[in-house]
């Protein structure tokens, strides 16, 4: 045994290792490196550079730093950068395989800042995404103009409701006489009636005393029964003849009123009338906050997948954790994962604390040279992957103060990816002070709100791709802004001038259904000072055009109408000949006294 | 190409014994068939330092398997796959998973599960093998090749060489 083992041997090992080691130590760092900017840069879309990555073998501390990350619509300009971005890594979890940090943090954040060489991946390279047509594919603004349209235009757009009264009363009376002339020939003949009147002749005839009456008994009373049978008959024709003229009276009736009604319908929806001005505003703010959620659903339909991916890391299509197949480059092969009891995620951050440096370019803060630090910071943590092995969901909460357009910004977000299919996102943001400048109302409208002040919160988040979100904001100060061709218009004339002193109103809405088919109920006080304006502008311009059509209507159904008029006579004439027949044989009936 | 064919004949004609060299061609079988960061290669280096096994055999033998490992992959990990997914191993692989040696075995690997038992398929054999070569060549064909036109010249080549590094001192 002592022949085959070499004690020397430790040594070997033990340079093999210092060299392993050493050549680790020397190749690790820039392999970081560059892994980082080659697959962050995949992933951006545009260059992603790191100033240097100092690695703490000892202690799990890997620090990033001058962390600069292009913006890919605009290669001149970053994205972020970072002064340093440091990971405390759990050395006992990489022996599993697994990275979880316990703490990281990112200081020094900058956002937007300018690059001297383009951030482009290849020279001359911008990918911009072009999303004007999600934006634009709202309903239609509502027309400015005032003009009232001419009635014969409309009218020959339309079908008047009135006119097919007519056909329909005209079409429903000749059915009705039909059948009414059908029954009237099936009445007892005045031959039928004569033979009746033969038979009770002959019954009475055939003797006068009582016992030679009391013999033709049966014949008497058949016959009784065969004039009771024709006058039933008679009695239905009454009823059809009455049932006929209640109709026609009706629908003549309805044909009247569908006239007044053809007028009242194209006058409120060929003119624009004060109830369509005082939701206006309404109308034009919830297209462009529509707009703006469909922006949002654009660039969530592109993230779906990815998030698809990691929550259905680890999860079978029964929703139970399984083992599965992970490709990864070969030589190394698959990798075939198995149950892990107690489940721990491959990634997870406990917790990543940021902070970012912003400029104050507040011109108030400015011409004050207010002290006010400006920044923002907050705190991202329970980010697992797969989520679904890991027991919370992944949080984030921040807050800012003394922004250039925002006094200040808190809100919390609870992001959790471990329900396959399922995004919930919970925020609540309070806004102070907020700058908002060009508020559009719709992409149409000739005015915006150029500056403003306002304090606001926007409250809920989608819950199974449901939305659910209440925006208040309260404007405090607000400055209109219009279209030069706009003061050309006198109803733009006078919305400016009522919009002039409208400092201080509220916009609410309320944001329900998904991303892609957003419902918004949005109220604003806005609408009562254009409604009122919309109410003056119109009291006089639309008289003329409502006069016009209600004339014009008259002159299309005036001629129908009437013509219904002889209908009820004509139904008179039926009534005489029922009438003749009942009363022959109601006369038959009652000289049979028995 | 050369360099190669000068070190299988130095250890060819070393002091060690054929059963030294074979262990050392059969144990590189393992390192270079598999993904290298492994708990058991690990545990393999340590045999061949700590066991008196021909270590340039080792390291020669390594990358060649290595190589052979790139042609052998889709076999490799076809085996591995199959190992992996037998029903009646789960709860066997499943708490070996669970386990430290699991992960740092890295066997949950179709390469290298696939690629550990060629090895272990391959280690007889290649020992075998290796052990019946190296006595071959030392009893019959090491003095018919040493007279070969080709080793004649690289001896020559070897001693010109010696000369002229004394030459310039």
């Amino acid at each position: 045994m002592k022949k085959w083992l070499r004690w020397q041997g430790f040594a070997i090992f033990a340079v093999f290792i210092s060299l392993l080691s050493a050549i680790v130590w020397l190749v690790a760092e820039p392999v970081v490196e560059n892994v980082i900017e080659s697959t962050g840069s995949q992933v951006v879309g545009a260059r992603v550079e790191l100033g240097d990555v100092d690695i703490g073998w000892g202690t799990g501390k890997v620090t990033l730093t001058n962390i600069k990350v292009a913006n890919p619509n605009a290669p001149m300009a970053n994205w972020f950068e970072a002064h340093s971005i440091t990971l405390d890594l759990d050395l006992g979890q990489l022996l599993w395989r697994r990275i979880h940090i316990e703490n990281a943090s990112a200081l020094g954040l900058a956002f937007g800042t300018e690059r001297k060489t383009s951030g482009a991946l290849k020279p001359g390279e911008r990918i911009t995404e072009k999303i004007s047509s999600v934006v634009s594919s709202n309903a239609a603004m509502p027309d400015f103009s005032l003009e009232p349209p001419s009635a014969d235009d409309v009218l020959a757009k339309v079908e008047l409701k009135s006119l097919a009264m007519v056909k329909k009363t005209q079409d429903d009376f000749e059915k009705d006489r039909e059948a009414i002339e059908q029954a009237i020939k099936d009445l007892p003949s005045k031959a039928d009636i004569a033979a009746h009147k033969k038979t009770l002749n002959e019954l009475k005839g055939s003797g006068s005393n009582k016992f030679a009456l009391l013999t033709k008994a049966k014949d008497f009373s058949k016959l009784k029964e065969a004039i009771q049978t024709d006058i039933d008959r008679v009695d239905q024709v009454k009823k059809a003849i009455n049932t006929a003229k209640q109709r026609t009276v009706t629908n003549i009736a309805a044909t009247k009123k569908a006239s007044s009604e053809d007028f009242k319908r194209l006058k409120s929806t060929y003119s624009f009338d004060s109830a369509g001005g005082i939701n206006l505003l309404s109308a034009m703010l919830s297209d462009t906050l529509g707009g703006r959620l469909k922006q949002y659903a654009h660039y969530a339909e592109k993230l779906a997948p990815h998030l698809s991916d990691i929550m259905n890391k680890g999860t079978a299509e029964d929703g139970t954790n399984k083992k599965e197949q992970a490709v990864t480059a070969k030589p190394i092969g698959n990798t075939v994962t198995f149950i892990e009891s107690p489940q721990v995620p491959e990634f997870l951050l406990r917790k990543l604390a940021f902070s970012a440096a912003v400029e104050n370019t507040s011109a108030s803060n400015q011409a004050s040279k207010s002290n006010q630090e400006s920044f923002f910071s907050g705190k991202l943590t329970e980010l697992a992957y797969p989520p679904n092995e890991w027991t919370h969901p992944a949080q984030l909460n921040f807050e800012g103060q003394n922004f250039s357009s925002i006094k200040a910004l808190m809100g919390n977000a609870v992001i959790d990816l471990r329900k396959p299919g399922t995004l919930n996102f919970n925020i609540d943001t309070q806004l102070i002070n907020w700058q908002a400048t060009g508020v559009q109302f719709g992409e149409q409208a000739p005015f915006n709100i150029a500056q403003s002040l306002v304090d606001g919160a926007i409250k809920g988040g989608i819950k199974d791709n449901a939305l659910n979100v209440k925006l208040d904001a309260q404007f405090i100060k607000a400055v209109f802004s219009f279209a030069k061709s706009a003061n050309s218009s006198g109803f733009m004339a006078a919305i400016q001038q009522a919009l002039a002193t409208a400092n201080d109103f509220d916009i609410n809405a309320i944001i329900t259904g998904t991303l892609q088919e957003p419902k918004i109920s949005l109220s604003t006080d806005l609408d009562k000072i254009v409604g009122k304006v919309v109410k003056q502008q119109i009291a006089g311009k639309f008289k003329k055009y409502e006069q016009e059509l209600k004339q014009k209507i008259a002159q299309q159904t005036q001629g129908p109408i009437s013509s219904l008029g002889g209908l009820s006579g004509k139904l008179a004439g039926y009534d005489q000949q029922q009438i003749a027949v009942g009363d022959q044989l109601s006369g038959l009936l009652g000289s049979i006294k028995f | 190409m050369l360099g190669i064919l000068i070190k299988i004949f130095k250890i060819l004609n070393s002091e060690s014994s054929p059963p030294q060299i074979a262990l050392a061609v059969a144990l590189a079988a393992f390192v270079g068939l598999t993904p290298f960061l492994t708990l058991q290669n690990l545990l393999i280096i340590i045999i061949v330092c700590l066991l008196r096994v021909n270590f340039t055999a080792f390291l020669l033998a390594w990358p060649l398997f290595f190589l052979l490992s790139f042609i052998l992959s889709p076999i490799i990990e076809q085996i591995g796959a199959m190992v992996l997914n037998n029903d009646g191993l789960q709860a066997m692989w499943t708490s070996f998973y669970n386990s430290l040696t699991g992960r740092l075995s890295y066997f949950y690997s179709t390469h290298t599960m696939g690629g550990f038992i060629v090895a272990l398929v391959l280690f007889a054999p290649v020992y075998l093998g290796v052990q019946l070569g190296v006595d071959k060549y030392r009893t019959t064909w090491a003095e018919t090749i040493s007279n070969t036109p080709l080793i004649k010249a690289l001896k020559a080549s070897k001693l010109i060489s010696k000369a002229t590094q004394m030459y310039n001192g």
